[in-house]
């Protein structure tokens, strides 16, 4: 039972951590042992075709690759939810593309952590 | 019964998930690939969803014959407004970490993982702050420059360094012009009278991806030479 109130309230704090990026444009990310492991693409102000693929891998192998979909809105996420404690030893490697409205397909960049510290300048504001 | 519930919460979960529907799948084969740099190929190799392509393509006719294509959208406004709201987002978020992609006063606010000065086409008057993008490299490989350019409206002139994002990009063979210096251009004007237009300017070299946005309530056709004329100059005086 702790276990599990453990995990539920890392849920509702990794819920809270993930819903902050860029206000100004564009802006990816990964996060890892975060209670999730995550990839994310998101503009706060404007809408795209999104496709984010996320690859975790644990002592260095790959375990699975949650695949890029195209989507539309003002934010994608592959996550997998409660998959890695804060230092369970995971890495997330994210591969963020968009689609924009007059025909272009853009390669944004690629995120590779092992820690989910970005998410301190993020998850407070 | 709880490791059930884990259980079963946690494969629920282990999916994509976005704010939108009807998913299509990205073909991996496709590209564009990291570092790929600038590519201009026919529409029909451009990896996009099919839907995407045809209604693409009807908006770029709609764009030729009346000069903008149609799309009602709040960001025009959003992007008007902050010439009232700028001052205090940089205030409330002065003391903010090096992760924050609030606006900031100066571009020194900001660490970013290449070296950059603001271009000198646009007055440090009319700049109401600068904002990261992109993503972290021990800094951000972008950055916006809001401002206000009284002949065309609010704009935003985003850099990305592709060296350190290793960004690419796939362009329409039928979009592309070469009005910025030479360099592979593309312009979209798109909005409505009922939520004002966005004009934008696309130019693209081996280190940088340069796109100028400006926000009207109006369209006027004689803003895309102007917009052309500020990325000439904007272009010409950072590189």
């Amino acid at each position: 039972m702790k276990k599990l109130v453990f995990w539920v309230i890392l849920t509702v704090l990794t819920l809270n951590h993930s819903s902050y990026a860029g206000f100004h444009g564009l802006t990816i990310h990964s996060r890892a042992n975060c209670g999730n492991n995550e990839s994310i693409t998101w503009d706060w102000g404007n809408t795209w075709w999104y496709s984010t693929s996320s690859e975790h891998y644990l002592n260095g192998k790959l375990q699975h690759t949650i695949p890029a979909e195209w989507v539309w809105g003002l934010r994608s996420a592959a996550v997998h939810w409660l998959e890695a404690k804060p230092g369970s030893g995971w890495r997330v490697v994210g591969k963020h593309w968009i689609g924009t409205n007059d025909n272009k397909a853009r390669f944004l960049g690629q995120t590779d952590v092992v820690d989910c510290s970005i998410y301190d300048g993020w998850w407070d504001h | 019964m709880n490791k059930k519930i884990l259980v079963t919460i946690t494969l629920f979960c282990t999916t994509s998930i976005a704010n939108a529907e009807s998913p299509d799948a990205f073909d991996t084969t496709k590209g564009p690939y990291p570092s790929q740099g600038v590519q201009v190929l026919p529409l029909s190799k451009i990896n996009l969803p099919p839907q995407l392509k045809t209604r693409q393509t009807f908006a770029l006719l709609q764009q030729k014959q009346k000069g903008y294509r149609e799309n009602d959208s709040t960001y025009p406004r959003s992007l008007i407004s902050l010439q009232y709201t700028a001052k205090d987002e940089i205030e409330k978020n002065k003391n903010s970490d090096q992760y924050d992609t609030h606006l900031k006063k100066n571009i020194a606010d900001i660490k970013l993982a290449f070296p950059y000065s603001a271009p000198s086409a646009i007055s440090p008057d009319n700049t109401l702050g600068f904002a990261a993008l992109g993503l972290w490299q021990n800094g951000w490989t972008g950055i916006a420059q809001l401002f206000k350019e009284n002949s065309i409206g609010v704009c935003s002139y985003k850099i990305e360094n592709i060296l350190v994002s290793k960004g690419a990009i796939q362009i329409d063979e039928n979009t592309v012009r070469h009005d910025v210096n030479n360099k592979i251009t593309t312009i979209d004007i798109a909005g409505s009278m009922n939520s004002g237009f966005i004009y934008t300017i696309s130019w693209y070299d081996k280190t940088y991806f340069h796109d100028l946005e400006c926000a009207n309530l109006a369209f006027k056709p004689e803003l895309k030479d102007k917009l052309i004329a500020l990325a000439k100059k904007i272009d010409a005086g950072a590189f």
